[in-house]
């Protein structure tokens, strides 16, 4: 997942970098050459060019930091995504992804009256008057027993 | 975490504040320029230099600025996936 962008520390590559930063040190040469250019130009016409020369080297680097921060801003959020649709049985220890979840529960009770085995801790139970059941005698809970 | 590792860690906005402080000087430093002279020829290099020069340092601290917020996701989806597996194996 992080071989396709950059490292586990940031979410360029290493082409990304490269061209941020020729970006930026294009426009800041492309800057300070149309400067020095238009400080030695009596001409305002011929200062025009150099102002255009700025410009240029300004469209220069925000094209290359736009594109940056959206190549960033696209890494982190398909790795966003990757990471919320992992398959949880994927990610289980082997052997525990076909085994019910209620077999490690050394107590489960039901509400009086009620249908659904609960954990002890389920807020679905508390405050009920509670009996002490196995995992048979009803419907497992959706909430502590998943 | 003591003050300097803090500050070590936090490189990146530090001197994204920086550029923007210094965005904004020169700036000022051009207007002051261009304020200082009628003539267009003689406005033109503070117009470059002040204007320009100062839109560029700022448009480096909103990159810096952002680029470390990327990257500090980037790190805690990493922690994110580390643990789940290392919950799985």
């Amino acid at each position: 997942m992080t071989a396709r962008y950059g490292s586990a520390h940031r979410p360029w590559r290493d082409g990304d970098v490269v061209m941020v930063c020729l970006s930026a040190v294009g426009g800041v040469v492309a800057i300070a050459i149309a400067w020095y250019g238009a400080d030695r130009s009596a001409v305002l016409h011929h200062a025009t060019g150099w102002l255009n020369l700025a410009v240029a080297g300004f469209a220069v680097t925000a094209i290359g930091i736009a594109l940056w921060l959206l190549r960033g801003r696209r890494a982190v959020g398909e790795r966003r995504t990757t990471l919320v649709s992992l398959d949880p049985g994927e990610t289980e220890p082997a052997g525990e992804a076909s085994r019910p979840a209620v077999d490690d529960t050394p107590e489960l009770v039901r509400a009086v009256g009620m249908q659904r085995v609960h954990r002890p801790e389920c807020p679905l139970v508390a405050g009920k008057q509670l009996e002490t059941v196995d995992q048979e005698d009803g419907q497992a809970c959706g909430v502590c027993l998943v | 975490m003591d003050l300097v590792t803090k500050l070590r860690s936090q490189w990146d906005r530090l001197l994204a504040v920086a550029t923007a402080i210094a965005a904004a000087g020169t700036l000022v430093a051009g207007w002051f320029g261009v304020s200082g002279t009628p003539y267009p020829a003689e406005q033109l290099p503070y117009l470059i230099s002040g204007g320009v020069g100062g839109l560029f340092l700022l448009g480096i601290s909103a990159a810096l600025w952002l680029s470390a917020d990327l990257q500090d996701e980037w790190r805690k989806l990493d922690r994110i996936e580390r643990a789940i597996r290392e919950r799985a194996s």
